[in-house]
């Protein structure tokens, strides 16, 4: 193998044969990356360079693998004074870091791929690497996402934790990639930018309007001085807190009717409904969560009524419960755990009154909640009320139905066909609360099988983390007296009608019930994310 | 909603097997501290005689019921029909829903073990044959497969002699030497027992909030906490426990249980018992779905060979979803006829 290679030229790395595609960038006569095609058609990085580099990256980068971000090694070779490197390339969607394609990243996913950046040069630091300044010409940027790669590290060499200057010329770049993407100008050199940043009046004119952003760039700019970050876990934290600023909690918008229906000999309205949403800011970080809920009392008069009254005051208690406990960021890495949670512990104030309140001791309730906390959601159910959720096009269902339906039809003795016209297999309920036993956590579901490719989530993710929401997701709550009286094609025509508020929907929905003479209590809460 | 269910016990779904004490604290959320026990999920103190495994259709093993004693049913759990030894727990609704209440009795004798059928609804297979008849019994041998309702079993017997069994069995009753409520799980003692005093009454039961402890108990009657909390039992056995569920005391020279819990069924050796009941040495108490043996150190004969010589078969049912199985009036005389 000789240097320099040309393009088009098919060269062999070790026992690897590749053909060499384009230059990415070259730092001294010898040392360079190559953007290059392997045999099997995948792309691949060409690292050359003088033989003792080759080494110290072969030694250091070997280790890296659990840093991901971090190039891996795929094949090396080093003869005489040269050394070659094959490294794995940065994903498909990447092309050559360009100024003006930066600049059109969202900034908070510009933030989120600097932190990503940050920590793969804390890795490296880690390792006692320093990349002896990181350039933008040896980055890839991923335009879709944001995400940014390192493609060649000509100087990788010992990092001198003593010396200041060591640690700021890896994070300098930090600081000019992030004016450059929330101020989408060239970043002013050094000098400017220090005068910059002790004038508040120039700041503003600058475009300087964020607090977190000012930080960065002190932080950033010299390796001296009481604002300099000394190491790179500084710039995570003040990336971490730029990003704070950035992130801007969902709102809901949440409507909801229940009526007792048409049906004359039907004196009460045993469904229940209900919700809370709270909102916190703590430091720079606002999180707004939310748990709502329709329950559908079974039995006598009085009982059923009782019933869904007291799982849905328990359940929204033992939600403020856990929230101010736990707080939301950690509800949000758990949102279905804790919406079922939620139900366990409503389903054992209800066994609790059965036993204690000997006059409340009958009757029991369906109970279908949905938590959102943050970014996500996740679910609770059991019995035949459902959660259903209308995002865009689609209508997902969230819930399955607890009925001797299901279960003839898993046991095949019914098919979906002859189970919708068994009205007595499918108003026959398998699970819900009842004042005699509490349900077990295990008989509590959360989201339903089938449903993690469509959200493109694990399933062991689905039903602990829950399924991230949208702007423009829109959940649907309903009792059996209200779905009961419309198909998915009159859902989707009312959702189409008055998607865009909740209150209207719902009352729509109760509206439909009582005009089809619906024989049962009819309920539907419904919650719009706004973005 | 029209009133009508079926009720379906013990179900433990697959996918949900997640446990949520990993992420959140339920006392938190409730606003009240259970007490729970660790004693009541220890290892089993006796020696497994075989094994149950559940398999997938993919004859993928999803569950283990280990067998610790030698007379055991086996079915899902209706208070109306009285507790069983074993209640696979990791079914679906449906696979469940074709599972007798009970279902089978294993036995293992000199000869080896056999099983005999206890219902007439659900198909039960062994071995690849359907089997119907119920008054005879069926060997069933090592590695064989046992199909209940739609869910598949293989079965494996265990290394360990009886005679092993009833020597462990033998050495944790007569290191008691008063009398005690031995804890049963999977169709033996596991080792976890309460003492009882003839000077103190015991209240066995579970956690209760105190009155006013959480809102809408300001009217509760004050009560204190049990002197056995089962709170800790697995949830699929403790959601029939009461909170105050039942008392076992010493009244005019005989040890008698007491039920109190309106909601949750006393049983003496499988029969339901609504008043104060006399307890022998060797008889078997049911608190909802969960078996005790009754030790009584001072009389010392109960040191039997198994723990089963008080407790007829129950009657083969045909069991429809929703009704009763057997009479009340049958049960209700059952405990006076009993022979002492």
């Amino acid at each position: 193998m000789s240097t320099p290679v040309l393009q088009g030229q098919t060269i062999l790395v070790g026992t690897e044969r590749v053909v060499v595609h384009a230059l990415l960038s070259q730092f001294d006569k010898l040392s360079s990356s190559h953007l290059v095609t392997m045999e099997d058609g995948t792309r691949a990085l060409l690292w050359q360079g003088h033989a003792d580099w080759g080494r110290w990256v072969l030694k250091r980068l070997q280790g890296g693998e659990e840093t991901p971000g971090i190039p891996q090694i795929l094949g090396a070779e080093i003869t005489g004074a040269q050394a070659a490197l094959l490294v794995r390339a940065p994903p498909a969607g990447a092309v050559v870091f360009t100024a003006q394609k930066w600049k059109d990243v969202n900034t908070l996913a510009g933030v989120e791929a600097l932190y990503d950046l940050a920590k793969v040069v804390d890795g490296l630091h880690r390792q006692g690497a320093t990349l002896r300044g990181l350039q933008q010409s040896e980055l890839f940027l991923d335009p879709a996402s944001g995400q940014l790669f390192i493609v060649a590290m000509p100087r990788l060499g010992p990092l001198d934790r003593q010396k200041p200057e060591s640690v700021w010329r890896d994070i300098r770049i930090f600081g000019e990639l992030a004016f450059e993407n929330a101020v989408r100008r060239a970043c002013p050199d050094g000098h400017t930018m220090v005068a910059l940043l002790q004038d508040r009046k120039a700041m503003i004119e600058a475009g300087l309007t964020y607090p977190g952003l000012n930080q960065v760039l002190a932080g950033c700019v010299t390796p001296y001085g009481d604002l300099a970050y000394s190491d790179v876990e500084d710039l995570l934290a003040g990336l971490m807190s730029f990003r704070a600023e950035l992130v801007r909690p969902l709102r809901f918008s949440v409507g909801s009717s229940s009526t007792l229906g048409s049906y004359i000999f039907r004196h009460n309205n045993q469904d229940s409904c209900g919700h809370v949403i709270l909102d916190s800011q703590c430091g720079s970080r606002k999180l707004r969560a939310g748990f709502f809920c329709v329950a559908d009392g079974i039995g006598g008069i009085e009982d059923g009524e009782h019933a869904s009254r007291l799982a849905v005051e328990t359940a929204t208690t033992a939600f403020v419960r856990g929230w101010s406990f736990y707080g939301a960021e950690r509800l949000e890495k758990a949102a279905v755990s804790f919406a079922r949670g939620v139900a366990r512990v409503a389903s054992q104030r209800l066994a609790l009154e059965g036993e204690f309140a000997s006059e409340n001791n009958r009757g029991g309730t369906t109970f279908t909640g949905l938590l959102i906390a943050g970014g996500r959601a996740g679910v609770c159910h059991i019995g035949d009320s459902r959660a259903v959720l209308l995002r865009g096009q689609q209508c997902i269902s969230l819930t399955e139905d607890h009925s001797l339906a299901s279960i003839l039809i898993r046991l095949g003795e019914l098919t979906q066909e002859e189970a919708a016209n068994d009205k007595l297999s499918q108003r026959t309920i398998s699970r819900f609360m009842s004042t005699s036993n509490e349900v077990e956590f295990e008989r509590i579901d959360g989201f339903p099988d089938g449903l993690s490719a469509r959200f493109g989530v694990a399933e062991a993710e689905l039903n602990t983390a829950g399924i991230e929401i949208r702007p423009g997701d829109l959940f649907l709550i309903t009792s059996d007296g209200a779905h009961d009286e419309f198909d998915r094609a009159g859902l989707m025509d009312m959702v189409s009608r008055f998607g865009s508020d909740p209150q209207q929907l719902c009352e729509a929905i109760t509206r439909n019930a009582v005009e089809r003479i619906g024989r049962d209590n009819a309920t539907a809460l419904a919650i719009l994310i706004e973005g | 909603m029209l009133f009508n269910t079926i009720a379906i016990n013990m179900m433990k779904i697959r996918n949900h097997d997640v446990d949520l004490d990993e992420y959140f604290e339920l006392d938190v959320l409730r606003g009240w501290r259970e007490v729970h026990d660790l004693n009541l999920s220890a290892l089993h103190a006796l020696p497994v005689l075989a094994a149950l495994v559940q398999m997938d259709s993919e004859m993928v093993e999803l569950d283990r019921i280990e067998i610790h004693g030698p007379d055991v049913i086996l079915g899902r759990f209706q208070p109306q029909n009285g507790p069983v030894d074993l209640v696979p727990g990791r079914l679906l609704d449906h696979e469940n829903y074709r599972l007798g209440v009970p279902h089978l009795y294993l036995r293992f004798d000199e000869t080896g073990w056999s099983i005999r059928l206890l219902t007439t609804t659900c198909p039960t297979y062994l071995a690849g044959e359907k089997i119907k008849e119920t008054d005879r019994y069926y060997g069933v041998n090592h590695g064989d497969e046992l199909k209940l309702g739609v869910v598949r079993f293989v079965f494996e017997s265990g290394e360990q002699p009886l005679g092993a069994w009833q020597n462990a069995r033998g050495a944790l009753l007569g290191g008691v030497d008063g009398a005690a409520i031995f804890l049963k799980r999977n169709g033996g003692i596991c080792g976890t027992f309460l003492r009882l005093e003839k000077t103190r009454p015991a209240v066995i039961g579970r956690t209760a909030p105190k009155k006013g402890e959480v809102p809408g108990t300001q009217g509760w009657l004050e009560s204190a906490a049990p002197d056995w909390d089962l709170a800790g039992l697995n949830e699929r056995d403790r959601k029939h426990i009461g909170y105050r569920h039942a008392r076992v005391l010493w009244v005019e020279d005989h040890w008698r249980i007491e039920p109190l819990s309106q909601r949750q069924w006393t049983y003496v050796n499988r029969v339901r018992v609504r008043g104060t009941t006399r307890l022998e040495a060797g008889d078997e108490v049911g608190l909802g779905s969960v078996l005790f043996y009754f030790h009584d150190g001072e009389n010392a004969h109960d040191l039997m060979e198994n723990d089963r010589t008080k407790i007829e078969l129950p009657e083969v049912l045909t069991w429809n979803e929703g009704h009763a199985s057997r009479s009340e009036r049958q049960r209700e005389q059952a405990p006076t006829e009993r022979k002492r």
